[in-house]
């Protein structure tokens, strides 16, 4: 996989190239600011880009903005969007065109190595991947939904974990259930919410965060 | 002899002694008399000076002739006082009464507001009148009174404003003045043109007139005119001084503004102190402490590193975990003292980002034509988010409700829930106000108010007004 950077603390991207580079991702390029991230896009075509929100010169969303607008002129570009903070009207704004191979997290989770990696090669792959913040903050949004009330504990769980972009395998995984548990988890959410079930997994996920508004 | 003409001596000895007496007496009241006049003149002269600077520094102009054009707008000034005193009389009354006499069934409650608002329109006009026929350019129309205000309330405001009394009063006072104005113009201007102009007209009245009385009349008609300009001239300028203290913003008024300038800078400071402190508390007792634990940690790790392999792993996972947490703390902190999401997508994005990490489900309406300016967008947030702190910890609700509005210049905000009530503002212990009361003082910093209704039992109501500005 060839991916771009585009953070504006040399110290952070330096750090992530050395990440990437061990995890054994190729990094073929970086920008310090959002036109430069476009500019860097145009000339060694990556399959990801992997964007801090805030940059010079205002240190607001450009990141996000530079994001939404190389996705707009490169079709099939995945992007990984990093921030300090992370807020579901930002997702929603990424999520907005088109939900393949977007994610978007928090800054931190790039401490948790390997978690951060897997999230990395889901995106690239064309999946998703939002923070658990961002999916606590669409749950609080529908926290008086009678449909969302009827969901048990743990099915609330899987559809946490669905809407951040897990696989049915690393949910069952993450929750230290069978595969087939999670299975049945998921039907019975998807007949809960009214729905409807589909084949592959990445749909289901998709169908999971226009549930959720997001 | 002798013994006489000593006794004679001594005596008119004596007597001289008393002349030299009086003299001295005499020379000395004649003294103090011209230290008096010295002093008086003095007194004038300064008595002078004053009012030349008076005169200076309140721009007025030195009484000399007025123009012709200032006599037609002063006379059209005085001749207005009558119809427009008559009108204003009759609405004052009229309202006033009806507002009164049928407060008792409520009807006269809205009447009553209304009169208060007639009355500032009024005064507004009257305002105007000074200002386009007598100069009287500081004469500023007033606002309306508690506007945008519930009812009840601007009842309240309307009967306890001073100026709207005042000007009540005043618009009264119109009639008896008018009448007064009215007349004086009147006669005095009907003499002294009757008189310039006789000659055009004594050939038809019964008795001849010899030349030399229609010459005198004129000329005394004319000496008059310039006499009537001078009495004219002053009597608007009577007008003009009584307008501008009945009128005019109080020297009370501007003195009770400076005093809630000040007071509301000093409560600035104090919130802009306790939200240092509490930063500095914050990065001091939290992510400071969890480096330090960290740096230990890793400190320890490399000592084992050799010949506890297995034990420096489990440092390394738990200084890992320091690490995270002090980075959710500093994020947690950081967002505290100014949400990102508040500078990029403004007031509605925020408090929405608010609401959905409450644990309670909390309506978010906002209503806004455009942005505020950062300070003020940045104050209805923090009215907000303590606000929904302040529902979390104490109310014991199951829903809130946030609303930002706007109307007339003033931004709201209001934090309504359905807990127990029974809040209140406290005063400020010490230093540091916290609380409610930081946030009154933050709230004052921009000039605007925090009220809260908080009766046992519920509901309570928070509610800021900020001033847009505009």
């Amino acid at each position: 996989m060839r991916v771009v950077i585009a953070e504006d603390s040399v110290l952070l991207r330096a750090g992530l190239e050395r990440l990437l580079a061990d995890e054994g991702i190729e990094v073929v390029g970086a920008a310090g600011d959002g036109d430069e991230l476009l500019a860097v896009i145009g000339t060694t075509e990556p399959d990801l880009a992997i964007v801090d929100v805030r940059m010079p010169p205002t240190f607001t969303d450009e990141g996000l903005r530079a994001a939404i607008e190389a996705r707009g002129r490169h079709a099939g570009l995945r992007v990984l969007v990093l921030s300090q903070y992370v807020e579901d009207e930002y997702a929603r704004e990424l999520l907005a065109t088109d939900a393949e191979g977007v994610g978007y997290l928090l800054k931190d989770r790039v401490a948790d190595v390997a978690d951060f990696v897997e999230a990395v090669r889901r995106v690239g792959d064309g999946g998703t991947a939002l923070d658990p913040e961002v999916v606590a903050q669409l749950f609080g949004r529908h926290q008086r939904d009678r449909a969302m009330e009827d969901l048990t504990p743990r099915e609330r769980e899987v559809l946490g974990l669905m809407a951040e972009g897990h696989s049915n395998g690393a949910i069952a995984e993450h929750l230290v259930i069978s595969a087939g548990a999670v299975e049945k988890h998921i039907t019975n959410v998807f007949a809960k919410l009214g729905l409807e079930p589909d084949g592959t997994a990445h749909r289901r996920v998709l169908a999971v965060l226009r549930y959720l508004g997001a | 002899m002798t013994e006489r003409s000593s006794w004679l001596d001594r005596l008119l000895g004596r007597h001289e002694q008393s002349h030299a007496k009086w003299d001295a007496r005499r020379a000395e009241r004649q003294a103090r008399r011209e230290t008096r006049r010295a002093r008086r003149d003095e007194r004038h002269a300064r008595r002078h000076e004053q009012r030349r600077r008076h005169r200076q520094r309140h721009l007025l102009p030195h009484p000399a002739r007025p123009s012709l054009t200032e006599t037609l707008k002063e006379t059209l000034h005085l001749l207005l006082d009558l119809p427009l005193g008559i009108a204003t009389f009759t609405i004052v009354v009229t309202l006033v009464s009806t507002g009164l006499s049928t407060l008792v069934v409520l009807v006269g409650a809205p009447i009553l507001v209304g009169t208060g608002i007639v009355v500032r329109w009024i005064a507004n006009l009257e305002r105007a009148r000074f200002r386009w026929l007598l100069e009287a350019q500081n004469l500023q129309s007033a606002t309306w009174p508690g506007e945008g205000e519930p009812f009840l309330q601007r009842l309240w405001t309307c009967t306890k404003d001073p100026t709207v009394w005042k000007e009540g009063l005043y618009e009264l006072a119109l009639l008896p003045w008018g009448i007064a104005t009215f007349t004086i113009t009147v006669v005095l201007w009907s003499i002294a043109i009757g008189a310039t102009l006789f000659a055009t007209y004594s050939w038809a009245l019964s008795r001849s007139y010899p030349w030399y009385e229609v010459l005198g009349i004129t000329v005394g008609g004319l000496v008059l005119l310039v006499v009537v300009q001078r009495i004219i001239h002053g009597i608007a300028m009577l007008t003009r001084a009584l307008a501008r203290g009945v009128l005019g913003v109080s020297a009370r008024e501007l003195t009770a503004r400076v005093e809630h300038l000040s007071v509301s800078r000093a409560q600035t400071v104090d919130a802009a102190t306790a939200e240092r402190q509490r930063i500095e508390r914050a990065l001091h007792d939290g992510a400071q402490v969890r480096l330090t634990a960290l740096a230990m940690e890793l400190g320890r790790a490399r000592e084992r590193l050799d010949n506890d392999p297995e034990g420096a792993r489990e440092l390394l996972d738990s200084a890992h975990d320091e690490a995270k947490r002090a980075l959710v703390e500093l994020r947690d902190l950081a967002r505290g003292i100014h949400p990102a999401i508040l500078t990029d997508r403004g007031l509605d994005a925020a408090l929405t980002a608010l609401a959905a990490r409450s644990p309670i489900p909390v309506e978010v309406v906002v209503d806004l034509p455009e942005r505020p300016a950062p300070a003020l967008e940045a104050t209805a947030y923090y009215v907000a988010a303590e606000g929904i702190t302040n529902v979390m910890r104490h109310a014991g609700a199951t829903r809130a409700r946030v609303a930002v509005t706007r109307d007339d210049g003033q931004l709201s905000v209001e934090v309504q829930d359905d807990g127990r009530g029974g809040a209140r503002i406290a005063e400020a212990h010490g230093l540091v106000p916290t609380g409610l009361r930081g946030l009154a003082d933050r709230v004052a910093g921009v000039d605007g108010e925090l009220a809260l209704s908080s009766p046992p039992g519920g509901p309570t109501i928070l509610r800021a007004e900020l001033p847009c500005g505009s």
